[in-house]
């Protein structure tokens, strides 16, 4: 099962609204120990004179993976598809946009279907801009035997709210803040099924397929600024700074500290990206470990002393690795290239080209603990190649 | 284990409300007019510029991390008038 892979579709609610009108096509790169994913990605946003907002995306991801959490039953490498279109349709209206959305995932033990609805509205002469944001989404799981047969074991039903507030503070600073709230299923396994259905864990020294409780109630608060500083230096006209930090804190016990520190500079037609990126989270009140790999000396697992909602007498067990103790770090080096300079070719082509741009990136994950043991680190790198529409 | 009650738990919300009543409360401060928007209108402080980026970097870390969200922003800054 790949339940993480889903649990995206919800985000960047309210990022379609600024930004240009272009096709991007990019190539995402994710390698470490077990897993490969190669995601090639088409995504288009057009304004029309009415206000009216139209968007699309579709992408592919390519997995091969020998990895028990992704999905493997043998040693041997295997390669999984996975299908994602979504729409997008908003409106202007006065300082008011409202934009609807809709996303659909498929692989071959795992459907997602998300719908979304956000409003921005522009306040005091657009210093000030509140968003508000509800998402449902509704998953199907399937356990595969082999490939042409599976067993549903279970659905997810998720519903997310989000407040941002984005406040201009000077002519060079911005203030973005947010809250989100989230329920990840209702109480049955066919509404909160978050386990991994192939992966087993060490219950009294038997393995046991994992179980974790049908409810979870997630909160999240992020803050961060925009800020430029002008250099009045020809080669280098400004540098722009983007600190951020996130906190997080669910019902399952688990809390995380997330800071990112994103830089830009221009040079030329290229502008540089450092990104840095710090996370720490502790475990969920139910895990269990000895001598750092999941087990349980108990038949039963153990309770979830900080769940809300879920009261179970058998309690439970998990062999996730992000669902323990331990901390990781992220550096990202990226390169945008602007085409500015076709102008000089007296044609057409050349001309529309000129305002397009090329993205290249890598970056490397770093983790520590049993996240590391399961996991290792990871290389990342991305090309994308966006045009004006 | 005795169960903390559901109110006592709410740590970010109270985050968010006091962050958000002073972002808010600043809004009667500042007043930054289009033509001072110059620097506000680059690419580096839009924050839905990298959208299809960031859709890749919340699909990794979430499946490698426990927690997900936060990444809601209202993507002000974009210079349009």
């Amino acid at each position: 099962m790949r339940l993480v892979l889903s649990i995206f579709l919800f985000a960047s609610l309210f990022s379609s609204v600024a930004s240009a009108d272009e096709i991007v096509f990019r190539g995402n790169y994710w390698r470490d120990r077990n897993t490969r994913v190669i995601q090639p990605e088409a995504d288009l946003q057009k304004e029309l004179p009415t206000g009216t907002m139209v968007g699309a995306h579709y992408l592919l991801d390519t997995i091969t993976s020998a990895s028990v959490a992704a999905g493997a039953v043998r040693d041997q490498p295997f390669t999984e598809l996975r299908n994602e279109v979504g729409f997008r349709l908003g409106q202007r209206i006065g300082p008011a946009t409202l934009v609807g959305r809709y996303s659909y995932s498929s692989e071959s033990d795992y459907w997602a279907h998300t719908a979304g609805l956000s409003l921005l509205v522009d306040l005091f002469h657009k210093n000030s801009t509140l968003g508000l944001s509800a998402t449902y989404g509704h998953d199907d799981v399937g356990l595969r035997m082999d490939a042409k047969t599976f067993n549903p074991v279970g659905g997810l039903q998720t519903i997310h709210f989000i407040l941002s507030w984005s406040q201009v503070l000077t002519t060079k600073l911005l203030l973005n803040v947010s809250y989100e709230l989230g329920e990840s299923g209702f109480g049955s396994a066919s509404n909160g099924y978050q386990n991994n259905p192939y992966r087993t864990v060490s219950l009294g020294g038997t393995p046991s397929r994992e179980t974790t409780p049908f409810e979870r109630f997630r909160q999240a608060f992020s803050a961060g600024f925009n800020w430029i500083v002008p250099t009045r230096a020809q080669l280098v006209p400004w540098i722009s700074f983007r600190p951020s930090y996130r906190f997080y804190f669910d019902d399952w016990g688990l809390r995380s500290h997330a800071a990112e520190l994103r830089m830009y500079f221009p040079v030329g037609v290229f502008e540089f990206r450092l990104t840095g990126r710090y996370y720490h989270q502790n475990s969920v009140s139910f895990w269990n470990d000895v001598d750092g790999t999941p087990s349980y000396s108990g038949s039963h697992g153990k309770s979830c002393s900080t769940c809300y909602f879920t009261k179970s007498s058998l309690g439970f067990y998990t062999s996730d690795p992000k669902l323990g103790i331990f901390s990781s770090e992220f550096l990202d080096f990226r390169v945008l290239i602007h085409l500015t300079g076709l102008r000089r070719f007296n044609s057409r082509l050349a001309h529309y080209l000129s305002a397009s741009y090329i993205e290249l990136s890598y970056g490397h994950y770093f983790n520590d603990r049993y996240a590391h043991t399961a996991f290792g680190d990871a290389d990342l790198a991305g090309l994308a190649f966006a045009f004006p529409l | 284990m005795r169960r903390r009650p559901f109110y006592r738990n709410i740590l970010p919300m109270k985050m968010a409300v006091l962050c958000f009543a002073l972002a808010s409360g600043l809004s009667g401060c500042v007043r930054v007019k289009p033509y001072q928007r110059e620097y506000l209108s680059q690419r580096a402080m839009d924050a839905a510029a990298e959208k299809v980026e960031d859709r890749f970097k919340q699909h990794w870390q979430g499946s490698r991390e426990g927690s997900e969200g936060g990444f809601g922003s209202a993507g002000g800054g974009c210079g349009c008038n």
